[in-house]
């Protein structure tokens, strides 16, 4: 196969233009989706056993995947995350994660709902819950608070069916209660 | 013989750069808003007073970022500040293939820094700068074709396709793997998933009515439904016949799900691969019906009268009969 070469071609198509540059392109093509075939696969034996080689490759070039949308299954539990402050003077106050508008907002809020999937996954004590209800003393470090406790508000949801419309009932419990220094609160930014 | 003939027509045979033109110009557009979304965040989530002050190790072996390398905030804004100029640069076509490498680093920099505030969607997002890395994506509707060929603007030189086969095989693996990963489940077995997923309040963007997520018959039609549309998408988009159809119970499909749930980019994403699909003879004709309509408006016949001599410059493009002529694929 013959292609024409314009003046300006770079140097990849310059390459396509070869025989051994398609060969080239070929084996890199033929690599690259062997190894997404594979960090596709479901979890097995096979894929454990390839993934140990093919996965660096991927992570390196930035093509690392996973498509379990909803899945296996959707949660059945509506969640949700509430901080509590106390403050020095005694009075509390509380932080939810922000919920813009739905129409443009929604495209920064669905990094706080994942965010907030993770720090409730984390179950207690953690790198997330730590960093976040530090994050939050350092945002309300205004009024001076000692202590941010984060809880976790969860409904469990009934199965379709005549049951489904009614209001949810929430419980809640605590994954930390994070006593705030005055360290915690000094930040390089105002 | 016959295989490696078929091999070299498909990865290879030159096809019209019109549809990467669109490929690329959607996800210009994606990565900017992208960005833009991420404005009133981008300290909370990646700051080192942030809500994870440090970058997560354990990451995997070869995973790298630029803000896992240099944490600090001006690190990080030099990096935001990039990805914009880089996103637009790419929107516009100017310097094409540094500026979809530009927008990969900065787009990996954010996925490695905080792996708890992304979701697959933005995966996506950050693959199609990465296959447009490798694409001519420049040669045909950008500030790069009108640098280098000003009198032939309207045209589409033929490229080897290989990148933008890349980006309809991603798309591909993406729903066969979703579908494979959904069967496994419990609730898409039992026809439940979609109700749930629709009645998850802390996810819900619109409220569906409540016929689509009470009901047992109707949730099981849209549980199945979803799982042969995602099916149809990663199979049968392939045949060129059924093309049209599949990918427009995709767009339905997505549209629903952009109304209902909140799952940022992946819509956008998804369409902009979509647009890999479209024939380089019909991105031909569209794109050039649409410069027809544009020049025919009445604002261009106004500034037809002030500036006469801009007229015969972009009317030396080749007009619909050479998108005819151009070779489908």
């Amino acid at each position: 196969m013959r292609i024409g070469l314009s003046s300006g071609a770079s140097l990849l198509e310059r390459a396509e233009a070869t025989t051994l540059g398609r060969v080239v392109i070929s084996v890199v093509v033929m690599v690259t989706l062997l190894a997404v075939v594979v960090t596709n696969l479901p979890d097995s034996a096979l894929r454990q056993s390839l993934s140990k080689k093919t996965q660096p490759y991927l992570n390196a070039i930035g093509l690392d995947q996973n498509w379990g949308v909803f899945a296996p299954d959707p949660r059945r539990e509506v969640i949700g995350l509430r901080a509590t402050i106390n403050y020095r003077d005694g009075s509390t106050g509380t932080w939810t994660p922000p919920v813009r508008d739905d129409l443009v907002g929604e495209y920064s809020d669905y990094r706080w709902q994942k965010f907030m999937e993770n720090v409730i996954g984390e179950g207690g004590p953690g790198l997330l819950t730590e960093g976040t209800a530090t994050w939050v003393a350092r945002e309300r470090r205004d009024g001076r608070p000692t202590q941010v406790s984060l809880n976790r508000r969860f409904a469990a949801l009934p199965p379709p069916g005549p049951d489904a419309g009614k209001p949810l009932t929430f419980a809640e419990s605590q994954l930390i209660s994070l006593p705030i220094t005055a360290k915690m609160l000094k930040g390089k930014r105002p | 013989m016959k295989a490696t003939a078929a091999w070299e027509r498909f990865w290879f045979a030159p096809q019209a750069t019109s549809t990467l033109a669109l490929v690329r110009i959607a996800t210009g557009l994606v990565c900017l808003g992208w960005a833009l979304s991420l404005m009133p965040d981008l300290f909370a989530f990646f700051s080192e007073e942030g809500v994870v002050p440090k970058p997560p190790e354990g990451q995997g072996p070869g995973v790298w970022g630029l803000l896992n390398l240099f944490p600090s905030d001006a690190a990080l804004v030099a990096v935001y500040v990039t990805l914009i100029v880089g996103s637009v640069a790419l929107t516009l076509g100017l310097f094409s293939r540094l500026a979809a490498l530009v927008v990969f680093i900065c787009l990996l920099a954010f996925a490695r820094r905080n792996i708890w505030v992304l979701n697959s969607g933005d995966g996506l997002v950050r693959l199609l700068p990465l296959f447009l890395v490798f694409a001519p994506s420049g040669a045909a509707l950008s500030l790069d074709r009108l640098r280098r060929a000003k009198d032939a603007f309207w045209e589409f030189p033929a490229r080897a396709p290989w990148a933008l086969r890349l980006i309809q095989i991603q798309l591909s693996v993406l729903y066969v793997s979703t579908v494979w990963q959904k069967v496994r489940g419990v609730s898409w077995n039992d026809g439940t998933a979609v109700s749930y997923a629709n009645r998850l309040e802390d996810l819900e963007r619109f409220p569906m009515p409540a016929l689509f997520t009470d009901n047992v018959t109707a949730a099981g039609l849209l549980t199945f439904g979803t799982l042969a549309v995602e099916l149809s998408l990663g199979i049968l988009i392939w045949n060129r016949a059924l093309r049209p159809y599949v990918i427009g119970v995709g767009v339905a499909l997505h549209l629903g799900i952009e109304y209902s749930i909140r799952v940022g980019f992946f819509s956008a994403a998804i369409f902009a691969c979509y647009l890999a699909f479209i024939p380089p003879e019909t991105a031909s004709k569209a794109i050039l019906a649409v410069r027809d309509r544009l020049r025919s408006s009445p604002l261009s016949r106004a500034r037809k009268g002030r500036d006469p001599v801009a007229e015969p410059v972009a009317m030396e493009g080749p007009g619909p009969a050479a998108a005819r002529r151009e070779r489908p694929v």
